[in-house]
């Protein structure tokens, strides 16, 4: 198969945001970051692709099927985690896990039983006790245990600890070295992509930024800081979220070489990391300075 | 479709004691009406009960869970549906233990004629029939004040109806009823109850397939 998740042209308007024909794919056995700001539109990608709510226009393929017309199959083959994930707080872990597991056909009560001990969720303790975070591993440990082969994240990490953040990173690559599962993981907070993330791509009011490998952003994007003299050079070169100053400049660019080659000596260049390569974009698409 | 049934009972577990309530008090508040309180019990019960797991429902927001799961939206919705005959079932069965049991103190509450529990599961289906497709719209939240309206027209039917009825407290009712035996007639109310719920549960279903969460 050669994506596990494809997505083009997709379009969905809400009075006056527009998700505006983003496309992007995920091979087998790879991390997806989805990142952007609040409003950016990562909730109702993911939303989309789960049909929870109905596109206008552009193709959603999911393990090769419509994620439409094949609807059940495919979300038989997905397991989902979203931020505020809904359930019955009355029952217990066990009782939710139950009306849960019975429409998976490959549910595994046994890697569920071996998920929560390996997330330290021990015993059967009512959803209502359970605080954020274990909340997190809960609905992590029910969206590993029926062999999903994509796992969907909606900002999974959004308002835990770094200990907690840690733990259910260090799951997901474990999902991902055992070779059988993906992972869409939509997200703000970016130092969790640098350690985890394959691919990244970013979103900003509805629009696709950038969509790419994380290293070769990383060894391809820079910051740079100059003088007036420099900027002069770096004219026909794309400055992005660029913030000019009397003394000097500073900016994103997408090609630090060419950057580097333009301005000649005296350039200062840095290695950017994905929340800067995210503010700088917010800031250009704002038209003000970082 | 039992583990979404059982769903709704064990959510609702520490609220089973009203439905007795329901059908202790039920005798005793509407003495006045006889066999018929049934009517009454089993709409006051049906009422509460799918209204507060619609309730849980939007309170957890549950919905979005539901929906992500490999299940069809028409299932999610049948399965409201067939608690509406069960509920009613229950508890006419309920209340009939009950006002058994209160006959020495309370004689004349235990329903003993076939029409009753058919015309209460009537009156349930066809309230049900109005506020479940208007719940599957709109959602919970917005939808109280349609429900709140249908139940207090439903709880005047009876006031009207004797209004416009006999002196002698008779609902005015179609010749064709009146003149028909009791089997009959509680074989039409309960055809019509059934048939009022499936143009219901179709009208949900393609509403809760466009609902967006």
């Amino acid at each position: 198969m050669e994506h596990v998740l494809r997505v083009e042209g997709l379009r969905k308007r809400y009075g006056d945001f527009e998700l505006d024909g983003i496309s992007f794919s995920l091979a087998p056995g790879y991390i997806m970051g989805f990142i952007g700001a609040n409003g950016a539109g990562k909730t109702t990608t993911i939303k989309l692709i789960m049909n929870l709510i109905e596109k206008d226009a552009g193709i959603i393929e999911v393990l090769g099927m419509d994620h439409r017309e094949q609807e059940r199959a495919v979300k038989d083959r997905i397991g989902f985690v979203y931020d505020n994930a809904g359930y019955y707080e009355e029952l217990s872990m066990e009782q939710m896990k139950n009306i849960i597991s019975r429409y998976y056909s490959r549910w595994d009560n046994a890697s569920y039983h071996r998920y929560l001990e390996r997330l330290g969720l021990a015993g059967d303790k009512k959803i209502s006790d359970l605080s954020k975070g274990m909340r997190m591993k809960y609905a992590l440990a029910l969206a590993l245990s029926h062999h999903a082969e994509l796992l969907l994240m909606d900002e999974p990490t959004s308002g835990l600890d770094p200990v907690i953040r840690a733990e259910l990173l260090g799951v997901l690559q474990e999902v991902i070295e055992e070779g059988n599962c993906s992972v869409f993981f939509s997200t703000h907070i970016t130092s969790d992509l640098d350690k985890v993330a394959d691919y990244v791509v970013m979103v900003h009011e509805g629009s696709m930024v950038f969509n790419d490998a994380k290293d070769h952003l990383l060894e391809s994007y820079r910051l740079i800081k100059g003088t007036q003299g420099h900027l002069h050079s770096l004219e026909g070169h794309r400055l992005i979220g660029a913030d000019r100053q009397p003394h000097g400049f500073s900016a994103l660019v997408a090609d630090g070489a060419a950057a580097a080659r333009a301005a000649g000596e005296g350039l200062v260049l840095e290695r950017p990391t994905l929340e800067d390569m995210m503010l700088y974009h917010v800031r250009d698409a704002a038209g003000r300075p970082v | 479709m039992l583990g979404l049934m059982m769903r709704d009972l064990l959510v609702q577990r520490k609220r089973l004691w009203v439905v007795l309530l329901y059908c202790v008090l039920g005798p005793i508040l509407f003495k006045s009406m006889g066999e018929a309180a049934l009517v009454v019990v089993l709409v006051a019960v049906v009422y509460m009960m799918l209204l507060t797991a619609f309730a849980y429902d939007d309170k957890y927001k549950v919905d979005g869970t539901l929906v992500s799961l490999p299940v069809k939206r028409d299932k999610l919705v049948i399965v409201r549906y067939l608690e509406v005959p069960i509920l009613a079932g229950a508890a006419a069965l309920l209340y009939m233990l009950v006002t058994a049991l209160m006959s020495p103190w309370f004689p004349g509450m235990f329903p003993t004629q076939w029409v009753l529990p058919a015309a209460g599961f009537f009156v349930v289906s066809l309230m049900s029939g109005l506020y479940l497709p208007i719940i599957y719209r709109f959602g919970y939240v917005k939808a109280r004040i349609f429900n709140m309206v249908i139940f207090l027209a439903f709880a005047m039917i009876p006031t009207f109806g004797l209004m416009l009825g006999n002196t002698e407290g008779e609902l005015p009712v179609p010749d064709w009823i009146a003149n028909a035996s009791e089997g009959t007639a509680a074989a039409v109310l309960f055809a019509a109850a059934i048939a009022v719920l499936v143009i219901s549960c179709l009208i949900s279903i393609r509403l809760y397939r466009k609902r967006e969460f």
